[in-house]
């Protein structure tokens, strides 16, 4: 089991991304690459998603999910993030054509092994979002399905939930994502930046 | 669909066949001042991978694509180069516009590359670098496409499998597709 305290978390993240080295000069080496780009932790995490994208343990787990829930997309933005997804669609239709859907991810970290359930919501008009709204910790009429996504990550990859009170943590200087060196947020760095982008 | 993807391929062309100028700073390396900049990345460039197969029909969103750009950018008297790299991904299935067409795709990306160029070069400070550019374009860029296609990302070039494209501006001239 991972020794899951704020100060293990804070150390894995510096171990996969670099920090500092904010671009303001062209400075590239021979093959265009940056200096961030050169560092031990960029290696790290390139390495972890080449990993993660050659997984059998991950269709695995699809098939586990398929299982008990209908179906289970493959949702992964891959090497943009730091997780891999499996998404859930649930519609119900509102009144004047419109409807209200939610994805609901079960996202799994390429860095470690933890895990964590989280859902969008969108009021849908057509193809147009009308509402769009993230949840880290899924509103009550979705729990049903996360508690099945959770059950199933845990028992087919033995993986841990993260704990969602350090989300926010922040950690100064690392580079996540298209950030420059500012800095991210643990939640950032292990899973994604952009969570709000399930599609 | 196959009128609208006609459709959107004569506006592609025509779209190319005007071009763009927007004067920004240069970007080559130990210039400073301003420099106007001619050239268009057009859809062909835009030659997407599957990497995340979209293997589940039933399900409304899935599998994923991606294309890795060199934006090379050489000026045109001193010969020197610099290079602004960068991904695009973008499902193959979205829960709220369907399937995306690669034709589709490719002219999205490529209109949206084109204006964040705009934007960013209009907004620019004079002596900045292409690095440092590049870092806004991207930014910017994905705002932009992810407006369009929710889950579209425009980050590094790191995803294995990708094909990688060199798009050629040269400062002051035509590019050369």
């Amino acid at each position: 089991m991972m020794d899951l305290t704020e100060a293990s978390l804070v150390k894995l993240a510096k171990h996969f991304y670099p920090t500092g080295h904010p671009v303001r000069k062209d400075e590239y080496d021979a093959e265009g690459m940056l200096p961030h780009q050169r560092t031990p932790e960029y290696a790290r995490l390139l390495a972890a998603w080449d990993k993660a994208m050659d997984w059998p343990e991950w269709q695995t787990l699809r098939q586990e999910i398929k299982r008990v829930l209908p179906v289970c997309g493959d949702c992964t933005q891959p090497w943009g993030a730091a997780c891999r997804r499996c998404c859930v669609y649930i519609r119900r239709p509102l009144p004047n054509g419109a409807s209200h859907l939610t994805i609901v991810a079960a996202s799994v970290s390429v860095l470690a092994p933890l895990y964590f359930v989280f859902c969008t919501t969108d009021i849908m008009v057509g193809k147009h979002s009308e509402e769009h709204r993230l949840f880290l910790e899924v509103p009550e009429e979705v729990k049903p399905q996360a508690a099945t996504l959770a059950g199933v990550v845990e028992r087919v990859l033995g993986y841990q939930a993260f704990p969602l009170e350090f989300a926010q943590v922040w950690v100064p200087g690392i580079r996540v994502g298209n950030g420059n060196g500012e800095g991210a947020t643990l939640l950032d760095a292990l899973f994604d930046d952009e969570l709000d982008s399930l599609f | 669909m196959k009128l609208l993807r006609r459709h959107l391929r004569r506006w592609a062309l025509l779209l190319l066949s005007l071009g763009w100028v927007g004067v920004g700073v240069s970007c080559a390396r130990g210039q400073s001042g301003p420099n106007p900049v001619i050239g268009v990345i057009t859809p062909e460039y835009f030659r997407f991978r599957q990497t995340v197969a979209d293997d589940e029909p039933r399900e409304p969103g899935g599998g994923w694509r991606a294309v890795c750009i060199h934006a090379q950018l050489k000026h045109g008297t001193s010969g020197a180069k610099t290079v602004c790299k960068f991904e695009v991904g973008l499902p193959l299935r979205t829960a709220k516009q369907g399937a995306i067409p690669v034709e589709e795709a490719q002219f999205a990306a490529a209109a949206m590359a084109n204006r964040a160029v705009r934007d960013v070069l209009a907004r620019a400070h004079p002596g900045e670098m292409l690095a440092a550019l590049c870092e806004d374009f991207k930014k910017t860029y994905a705002a932009m496409l992810n407006a369009k296609y929710m889950g579209a990302k425009v980050g590094e070039c790191r995803s294995a499998g990708t094909e990688t494209v060199p798009f050629g501006i040269k400062l002051g001239e035509e590019p050369e597709p």
